[in-house]
C-alpha cells in the first residue's frame, strides 16, 4: 500500500493550525497571570525579551515536534515488519531549503529584536541617566552593605531607594564572586573580586520585601557557606519618604 | 601486580615477553588491550557513578522539600553534595558513557577494524576513572568543597581542602577523555576497512570524530586551569590569587573547554539518533550531507561561544558578537532534526524501545535547546542567569538529550554485546516513566527559576516551597525508576531470550559481527570491503559490504 505523503502533510498543517493558536493563547494567558511582578524599567526590557522568546520558542517547538510525532504514530508498522519504506527521496530539496531559510530567519529575528534592541535600550538608559543617585554596593561573605556617598550614609544593611529615578549601583566584592540581584528588578550584575562594575536600575514600583519577597537583594553567585542567606531587605519608597530616611540616617 | 601491569608494561620494558589476559571475566578487572572489555568497563563505571551521583541528587531534593533544609546537617554538606553531584555526572557519566562505553565497543567494528590503534592507551584511560571518581566522592572526608562543579577561585581556594581532590580528580577524568579521543582519531584515520570513504562512514563515526576533535583541542586549557589552581593551593603560586591574580582567567579557561564539552556529550548522541532512526524506519538517511555539515558547523562554532557564560560578569561591546555566535549554533543543530524528521517521514517505523527513547530524546533536547535561546539572549540572560532556569536548561540537554540516547543505545546494542534481548515491555514501561517524570521534574525548574529561585542555595524563601515540593516528589519517582532498567539489563543478561545476529536489521558493519563478538570482532580469514552506502534501504539495494579472503601476513 502506497502512502499519500501529501495528504499526511496537509494533516500536519491542520494540526499546526489548531495547536499554534491554542499554545499562543496559553502563552499570553500565562504571561498575564503567572509571570512574577516586574518593578523596574530594565526589568520591563528583560521581561519583554523573555516574553518574545517564549512566543517564538513555543511556536518552533510545535512546528518541529508535530511532524515527527505524527510520523511516529501514523507511519508506524508492527515490530516484525521486514519491508523497506516505499518512498525514497534522499533529499527533498524544498523541505531542506525551507528549513534552512526559516532557521536562519528566526535566528536573525531573535538576535535583532530582543537581543540587540534590548541591549541597546539597556545601554541607552544607562548613558542617559544624568546625575543618578549613586549607591555603593559591597558584597562580602555573607552580607550586603549599601553606602550612599553623596548622602553621607555608610554601610546601611537595608537598601532603601526612591521610586522612578535612575540609580547607579557601583558593585564591589571584598572576597569572592557574588552577584547583585533584586529579582523584581529583573536584572543582575556579578561582583568580580578586584574589579569595580556598575549597573543602572530605575525602579518603577513602590514595594518592600515584606509586601513582595521578589523585592529582596539576593546573592546569585555561589559564595560558600552562607550563600543562601546572603539577602538584604529592599525598600522602594517615594522621593519624600526617601529624603526623610536620609535625614534620619545622618548624624 | 595481578592486574596486568607487570605482564603488559613492566616485563616488556625489561625485554620480557608481553602477555595479556584477554579472556574470561578476568579481562574486565585487569589492564587489558581488548576494546570491548574496556568499553564494558566504561559502561559499568558510568552506571555505578550515575547511581552514586543520582543518590546525591535525591539527597539534595529531600533537603529542598523544606525552605530551611531538612536533610543535611548543615549548609556546608548541602554545598558539597551539589558540587560532587555535578562533577561526577558531567565528567564521569556524561563525558564517558557514550564516548567510552558505546564508542570503544562499536567504533572499531563500524569502520571494519579488528582492533584500535593504541590498545594500551585505551585500556589505561578506562582505569583513570575509578580513582578519580572515588577521590571526588570521598572529598568530604578531607574537607569537601563548596564551589560547585566549576571550582571557581577565589571561593575554591578559600573553601574546604577537598577541592584538591576535585582538581586532581577532574584533571584525571579529563586526561581519560583526552587519551580516549586521541585513540579514536588515530583509529578512524588508520584502521578503516577498504572502501570506507568519507562519504560512506556511518554517522556515529562522524559524531565520535567531532567530539574527539573538540576534546583534543580544548582539554589542555581546562586541565591546566585545574592544575594552576592546584599549584595555587599546594605550592603557593599566584595564578588566580585574590590579590594580584586573575580571577576571571580561570572562568575563561574553564569555559574554553566546558562549553564545547556539552557538544562532546551530545554530538555522539545525535549521531546515534540517526543510526537508530534509519534502522527502525527502514528508510534511506535523509540529508546525509546536511547532517555532516551539522557536525562540522558545531565543531567550528562551539569553540567561540564559551564567553556566553559571562554576560553578567563583563559588560562591553563583545556581548553582541557572542550572543550572535551562540544563537547561530541552533542552525547546525537544526540539521540533525532535519535529517531525523526527513528520515522518519514516510518511513516504516517500528517503535521498539530504542526508537521510542530516541524520539523522546528529540522532544527533550528540543525543549532544552529552545530554552537555550533564552539564556543566549543578553537581556533575558541578565534576569535568568544563575537561576533554576539554567538548571532546567542543562538538565534538559544533557539528561534529556544525551542520557535518554545512552539508554536507547544500551538497549539497541545489548543483543549484539551479550547475545540476548532485553525485556521489551519493561524497557518501554521505563521509557514512559522516565519521560513523564523527567519532564515534570525539570520543567518545574524553569518555573521556579522565573519565580526568583537562584541556584545553589540550601535554604529559600517560603513562597517557593510548593513548586519545590512538586519538583522533589517527581524527582524521587524519576530516580526510583532507574531501578527498572538496572534490573532489566542484569536479568536479561542471564535470562533474556537468545538474540539473532542482527535482530534489528541494521546494515552497518557492527551488525555483521557474531553475537557476542569474538576478540577480533570479525571471524578470521575474511576482511570486509565496503562497496555501497550503509544507509540505502531501497528495495533490492546492494549489500554495502563484501567479504574477501584475508591476505596471509606470513
Amino acid at each position: 500500500m502506497k502512502r499519500n505523503l501529501w495528504r499526511d502533510f496537509i494533516n500536519v498543517v491542520i494540526i499546526w493550525a489548531i495547536l499554534i493558536p491554542i499554545a499562543q493563547t496559553f502563552v499570553f494567558w500565562s504571561i498575564d497571570h503567572l509571570w512574577p511582578a516586574v518593578g523596574s524599567l530594565q526589568g520591563e526590557i528583560t521581561k519583554d525579551a523573555l516574553t518574545f522568546i517564549y512566543h517564538v520558542t513555543v511556536m518552533v517547538f510545535i512546528l518541529v515536534t508535530v511532524p515527527f510525532v505524527y510520523a511516529a504514530i501514523v507511519h508506524r508498522v508492527p515490530l516484525d515488519d521486514k519491508q523497506s519504506a516505499q518512498i525514497h527521496t534522499h533529499a527533498f530539496s524544498p523541505f531542506t531549503f525551507v528549513w534552512l531559510g526559516v532557521s536562519i530567519m528566526i535566528n536573525t529575528v531573535v538576535f535583532v529584536y530582543p537581543g540587540m534592541v534590548g541591549l541597546e535600550q539597556l545601554w541607552n538608559i544607562s548613558a542617559d541617566a544624568k546625575d543618578p543617585l549613586v549607591v555603593d554596593v559591597t558584597g562580602q561573605q555573607w552580607q550586603w552593605s549599601f553606602s550612599y556617598p553623596k548622602q553621607g550614609i555608610m554601610n546601611s544593611p537595608v537598601l532603601e531607594v526612591p521610586v522612578d529615578q535612575p540609580i547607579k549601583f557601583i558593585v564591589k566584592s571584598d572576597d569572592v564572586m557574588h552577584s547583585f540581584w533584586v529579582p523584581i528588578w529583573g536584572i543582575k550584575q556579578a561582583l568580580v573580586p578586584g574589579m569595580t562594575r556598575s549597573i543602572v536600575i530605575t525602579p518603577t514600583e513602590e514595594v518592600t520585601t515584606d509586601q513582595n519577597p521578589l523585592a529582596r537583594v539576593q546573592c546569585s553567585w555561589d559564595c560558600g557557606l552562607g550563600h543562601a542567606q546572603m539577602r538584604a531587605v529592599v525598600k522602594v519608597v517615594s522621593d519624600k519618604e526617601f529624603k526623610a530616611w536620609v535625614a534620619s540616617q545622618s548624624f | 601486580m595481578g592486574i596486568g601491569v607487570w605482564e603488559g608494561w613492566v616485563k616488556p620494558s625489561f625485554g620480557g615477553e608481553e602477555t595479556w589476559i584477554n579472556k574470561g571475566v578476568g579481562r574486565y578487572f585487569r589492564f587489558g588491550t581488548e576494546a570491548k572489555a574496556t568499553a564494558t568497563r566504561y559502561t559499568i563505571f558510568a552506571i555505578a557513578t550515575f547511581f552514586i551521583a543520582g543518590m546525591l541528587a535525591m539527597a539534595i531534593r529531600i533537603d529542598l522539600l523544606s525552605p530551611h533544609g531538612m536533610f543535611f546537617a548543615n549548609k556546608e554538606q548541602y554545598n558539597e553534595a551539589f558540587s560532587i553531584h555535578g562533577t561526577l555526572m558531567l565528567l564521569a557519566v556524561a563525558a564517558l558513557a557514550i564516548l567510552g562505553g558505546i564508542g570503544n565497543f562499536m567504533l572499531p567494528p563500524m569502520i571494519g577494524a579488528r582492533q584500535v590503534v593504541y590498545p594500551k592507551l585505551m585500556g589505561i584511560s578506562s582505569w583513570f576513572v575509578p580513582p578519580a571518581v572515588i577521590a571526588v566522592a570521598m572529598s568530604p572526608m578531607v574537607g569537601g568543597y563548596e564551589s560547585g562543579w566549576m571550582g571557581f577561585p577565589p571561593l575554591s581556594t578559600l573553601g574546604g581542602t577537598g577541592i584538591i581532590f576535585y582538581f586532581m580528580g577532574g584533571a584525571t577524568l579529563l586526561l581519560s577523555s583526552w587519551a580516549g579521543a586521541i585513540n579514536f582519531v588515530a583509529t578512524m584515520v588508520f584502521m578503516r576497512a577498504k572502501g570506507m570513504t568519507l562519504s560512506r562512514v556511518p554517522m556515529f563515526v562522524y559524531g565520535i570524530a567531532s567530539a574527539s576533535v573538540l576534546l583534543i583541542i580544548f582539554v589542555p586549557y581546562t586541565a591546566s586551569a585545574f592544575l594552576f589552581n592546584l599549584f595555587d593551593m599546594v605550592v603557593g603560586t599566584q595564578f588566580y590569587a585574590l590579590k594580584g591574580g586573575l580571577t576571571l582567567a580561570y572562568q575563561d579557561m574553564f569555559w574554553w573547554l566546558f562549553h564545547p564539552e556539552v557538544y562532546v556529550f551530545v554530538l555522539p548522541a545525535w549521531a546515534l539518533w540517526l543510526e537508530i532512526i534509519v534502522v527502525f524506519s527502514r528508510r534511506s538517511l535523509f540529508g546525509r550531507g546536511w547532517a555532516a555539515a551539522g557536525f562540522v558547523g558545531i565543531v567550528a562554532i562551539s569553540g567561540a561561544v564559551g564567553v556566553h557564560h559571562f554576560f553578567t560578569q563583563v559588560g562591553d561591546v563583545r556581548l553582541p558578537i557572542i550572543m550572535g555566535l551562540t544563537e547561530m549554533v541552533s542552525v547546525p543543530t537544526g540539521f540533525f532534526y532535519l535529517a531525523a524528521i526527513g528520515t522518519l517521514w514516510g518511513g516504516r517505523i517500528r517503535l521498539t524501545s530504542p526508537m521510542l527513547l530516541v524520539l523522546m530524546s528529540m522532544v527533550n533536547f528540543l525543549i532544552g535547546g529552545l530554552t537555550g535561546v533564552f539564556n543566549s539572549d543578553v537581556p533575558a540572560n541578565l534576569q535568568i542567569h544563575n537561576t533554576f532556569f539554567v538548571i532546567g536548561h542543562f538538565h534538559y540537554t544533557i539528561l534529556g538529550g544525551m542520557l535518554f540516547t545512552w539508554i536507547a543505545a544500551l538497549y539497541y546494542y545489548f543483543p549484539k554485546v551479550t547475545g540476548r534481548m532485553v525485556n521489551e515491555f519493561w524497557a518501554k514501561f521505563h521509557a514512559w516513566w522516565f519521560f513523564i517524570f523527567f519532564n515534570f521534574t525539570f520543567f518545574g525548574m524553569y518555573i521556579v527559576g522565573i519565580d526568583g529561585m537562584n541556584r545553589r542555595i540550601a535554604t529559600y524563601l517560603p513562597y517557593l516551597q510548593p513548586m519545590n515540593e512538586w519538583i522533589s516528589i517527581n524527582a524521587f519517582l524519576l530516580g526510583a525508576g532507574f531501578l527498572i532498567p538496572l534490573v532489566n539489563l542484569v536479568y536479561s543478561y542471564y535470562r533474556g531470550p537468545i538474540a539473532s545476529t542482527n535482530p534489528w536489521g541494521g546494515k552497518t558493519l557492527e551488525w555483521q559481527m557474531p553475537s557476542p563478538p569474538p576478540y577480533e570482532n570479525f571471524p578470521f580469514g575474511k576482511d570486509p570491503v565496503v562497496v555501497a552506502d550503509f544507509y540505502n534501504y531501497e528495495e533490492n539495494a546492494p549489500d554495502p559490504v563484501i567479504w574477501v579472503e584475508s591476505k596471509q601476513s606470513t
